[in-house]
Formats: C-alpha cells, sequence, structure tokens
C-alpha cells in the first residue's frame, strides 16, 4: 500500500486536476489530431469563421459527448465494482458479478436480432440492454433469497449460474443469426463509437445518482465489508443494507452496460487502484474509485479512437490488453 | 455480350473523361453501417469507383473492406455518400443525416447521399455496365442526361 502521505482530499483534487487535462487532450485525439490550443478555441466559439467546419463537427457532436460519456460511465462502473467488492469482501467482484451482463448481453442482442426482421417492433438496444441487466439481476436476487442461508454466497452462486447461462442463450442467438454476427459482436464487446448527446441525457441522471447513493450507503459498506457478524453487531438492518447497496450498484451498472455495451475490468481494477490511494473507508472509496475509473475509461477510449485510426478499435480490448499488465504490477508494487 | 458491355462501359467513360477533374467528386461509400465498412480500392466496387472517375476518400486504405469511424469521415468531408441498398432500412438519406455530426458533411448538406440498386452493385457480372451507367448518373447528373 503506498504510504498516505497524501490526504484523501489531496488525492482528489489531483485526480479531478489529472481528469480535466486529459479531457482536454481527449478532444484533440483521434482520427485526426486537433492541438489543445485549438480544442479550447473550437470549445470557446464554434461559430467562429476561421475554424474548419469538420473540426468543430468532430469536437462537439463527437468527442465532447463521447469524453463525458466514457468519464461517467468508467465512474460508474468503479462505483459499482468497489460496491460489489465490499459487499462480497470479494477483490475479484465486479460490477458484473451478480449477472448484469449476462442479461444485458441477451436483452441487447435479442434486440439486435429482432430488428433484423422487417415486421416486428424495433426495441432501442440500449432500453433492451438495461432491461436484461436488471432483469437478471432481480433473477439472481429472488433466487438467492430462496435459497436462503449465507445471504452473500447465495447471491454470487446464483449470479454465476445466471451468468453461464445467459452468455450460453447469447452465443446460441449469434449462432442462428450470421447476418447480425458482427453487429452483435461489436456491441458485446463495448464501446463508445457512434454515442452522442442523447445518450449522455438519458444515462447521466441514473450514473450520477447511483453514485451518490452509494456514497450515502458507505457507513453499511464498511460494516458489511468487515464481515456480516461485525455488521449485525453494530446494529445495522442488514438485509435493508444489503438491498439498498445491490440496488444502487445494479442501476448504475444496467446505465453504463446500456450506453457503452460490456467494457470489463475497469470495475475491477479502478477500485484496488483507488484503495492503494485512499485506504478502505468507503466514505473515501467510492469517490475515489468514481475517479480513477473515469481516468482510467476516458484514457482507454482516446486509445482505441486513435491506435489505429481511421479504424476504431473496441474499447473493452483496450482495457483488458493495457490494464491487465498494469493492474498486476501496480499489485507487485503494493506489496512490496 | 461482352462486346455490348466494352461498349457501354466505353461510351461512359469516354463521357466522363470530358468531365474536367475538378467536377468530379470525392465519393464515400458505405458498404455497412455498424460497424461503420467502407471499401479499399481493389475491390469491384473500389474499380468501379475509379471508372467513374471519382476519388474514394478511402482510396488509401490498405484492407479490401476497412471499418473506418464516424470522425474519420466528417474529416474527410466526402461530396457524395453512396451506398447499396441492402440494409433498406438503416441506410437512408434522413437516417445518415441524423448521425452525430453527419449533418454537416457535404454530401448530407448537399443532399448528394444515393443509394443504388444492390444486385446491380455487389456482384461483379454481365451488369457491370448497368453498374457503372447508375453510377456515373449518380456522380455526374449534370453532364450525363
Amino acid at each position: 500500500v503506498i504510504k498516505r502521505r497524501v490526504s484523501t482530499l489531496g488525492w482528489l483534487v489531483l485526480l479531478s486536476c489529472t481528469l480535466l487535462v486529459l479531457l482536454v487532450l481527449s478532444l484533440g485525439t483521434g482520427a485526426i489530431w486537433l492541438a489543445p490550443e485549438r480544442v479550447f478555441q473550437i470549445l470557446l466559439d464554434r461559430t467562429d469563421p476561421a475554424l474548419r467546419l469538420a473540426d468543430v463537427t468532430i469536437v462537439w457532436d463527437l468527442r465532447l459527448p463521447r469524453s463525458l460519456l466514457a468519464g461517467l460511465v468508467g465512474a460508474g462502473l468503479a462505483g459499482a465494482g468497489s460496491a460489489f467488492q465490499g459487499l462480497f469482501r470479494n477483490p475479484l467482484a465486479d460490477p458484473f458479478v451478480i449477472g448484469a451482463s449476462g442479461g444485458a448481453a441477451l436483452g441487447a442482442t435479442l434486440a439486435i436480432v429482432s430488428s433484423g426482421s422487417d415486421d416486428s417492433i424495433a426495441i432501442p438496444v440500449s432500453l433492451a440492454a438495461f432491461g436484461g441487466a436488471l432483469g437478471a439481476v432481480f433473477v439472481v436476487y429472488v433466487l438467492a433469497a430462496a435459497r436462503g442461508g449465507d445471504a452473500t454466497t447465495s447471491l454470487l452462486l446464483a449470479g454465476a449460474t445466471l451468468s453461464t447461462m445467459l452468455s450460453a442463450l447469447v452465443s446460441l442467438l449469434m449462432l442462428l443469426n450470421d447476418r447480425q454476427l458482427q453487429e452483435i459482436f461489436a456491441w458485446l464487446l463495448g464501446g463508445f463509437s457512434g454515442r452522442s448527446w442523447g445518450h449522455l441525457v438519458s444515462s447521466s441522471p441514473l450514473l450520477l445518482s447511483g453514485l451518490i447513493v452509494l456514497w450515502l450507503l458507505s457507513r453499511p459498506l464498511d460494516a458489511l465489508a468487515t464481515g456480516e457478524e461485525g455488521a449485525r453487531s453494530l446494529g445495522l438492518p442488514l438485509a435493508q443494507a444489503r438491498g439498498g447497496i445491490v440496488v444502487a450498484a445494479s442501476l448504475v451498472t444496467a446505465a453504463a452496460v446500456a450506453t457503452s455495451g460490456i467494457i470489463g475490468f475497469v470495475g475491477l481494477i479502478a477500485p484496488h487502484i483507488a484503495r492503494m490511494l485512499v485506504g478502505t473507508g468507503y466514505r473515501r472509496l467510492i469517490p475515489t474509485s468514481a475517479l480513477v475509473g473515469a481516468l482510467l475509461l476516458l484514457l482507454a477510449d482516446s486509445a482505441a479512437r486513435s491506435i489505429a485510426a481511421p479504424l476504431e478499435l473496441p474499447v473493452g480490448i483496450i482495457t483488458a490488453l493495457v490494464g491487465g499488465p498494469c493492474f498486476l504490477w501496480l499489485l507487485g508494487k503494493g506489496q512490496r | 455480350v461482352v462486346a455490348t458491355m466494352q461498349e457501354r462501359v466505353g461510351v461512359v467513360t469516354a463521357k466522363i473523361a470530358t468531365i474536367p477533374a475538378d467536377q468530379r467528386p470525392n465519393i464515400f461509400w458505405e458498404v455497412f453501417d455498424e460497424p461503420l465498412t467502407t471499401t479499399g480500392p481493389n475491390t469491384f466496387i473500389g474499380q468501379l469507383i475509379g471508372l467513374a472517375g471519382a476519388t474514394n476518400v478511402f482510396a488509401d486504405a490498405g484492407e479490401d473492406y476497412p471499418q473506418v469511424s464516424s470522425e474519420a469521415v466528417i474529416d474527410r468531408d466526402p461530396a457524395v455518400i453512396l451506398g447499396a441498398m441492402t440494409q433498406s432500412a438503416k441506410l437512408t438519406p434522413e437516417l445518415i443525416a441524423q448521425r452525430p455530426g453527419w449533418a454537416n458533411i457535404a454530401a448530407v448538406r448537399d443532399r448528394r447521399v444515393y443509394l443504388l440498386d444492390d444486385d446491380m452493385m455487389s456482384r461483379p457480372g454481365p451488369r457491370l455496365a448497368d453498374a457503372l451507367e447508375a453510377l456515373a448518373k449518380a456522380l455526374y447528373p449534370e453532364q450525363l442526361q
């Protein structure tokens, strides 16, 4: 663990400033590079006739909403991941641990497949993914409650089982609908390609309010993270607290998945990095995780749209390929 | 069949040859929308574009059917957008204009988004002459009556 020479507030300020700098840089990065001063010019006055229309369009209509969305989704996934890690007292838990990704994948796949046939009502893919994610989490919760016994273990088991079943269904659908194979596959890999202001407007309320609720639940999270016995002895209403955490984290996850598909790894590693910076208390951990997650995903999305330009890579590939080794290095450093 | 084909191709290319280079548009050919895919210079369509005297904005692509980003298309600002009518519901001038940022592309502003018959465009064969004529009419509406 990195020694806490820097206070939590210091880290929050530092991370926020880095995030702002990275945001401006990300607006210049992509299929074409724009220098930061050009980006500022475009942001300050988009009607300036000296500017190239294509540059203004790229910054305002494509990159700005997209970068904000990447940051927000990264924050949401990281916040939900840290909550699930505390709830399950499991460092491997991530936002998808109780089935949200499997449900979202099935919902999105069904929507894409049905949009291919002419006589059906088109359901927006994002809405189907959102419904699928929440539906799967609900089923897991009901199954776990019916099993009884140790509630967190039941949730984990039911989540893992349902995820496997749902991903088998998605594979089956992909096999049967090879015309939409590429579209489904692109969605499953996750990314912000083609996302715009509309996506930001529809997803930010849920992402932000969910994060705030998780932060308000930081005291029960602290208690649950030390074990159910400890939490009970503190006199907390355990079932309600657990329910509240699951609902808030799942809503955040569902909103994230609905906007950008399944982006792995950010929700797993951001909380660990945050813990190295500010320790384990959830009051500090939730906002720090959120900022770290925002930074990571913003970075990954900028890389995704510039590494192979004019091709865009799915951001999920970057988070796993680059995030994996970095994370292992950090873990090794933390142990020494 | 081959003789008539060659004759018709000859007529079109001869007419196109009289059109000055600055009136020949640069074009974006949309093969697929999600993920956004275009064509390189070496495919049947790529060669057809060359035969019609137009410039493919992604002629520098190494692959035959490269995926490209929206950003790259907006940056290269094609004067004409073309596609085949396979994805009937998804590829219409209206829907293309609704994509984020695409309304400012020259082709969309000037309403020069054309959908050509897929059977004609996507299958190399005797209908190549039809394809070239249709393409040339879309590219040079005034010169080729």
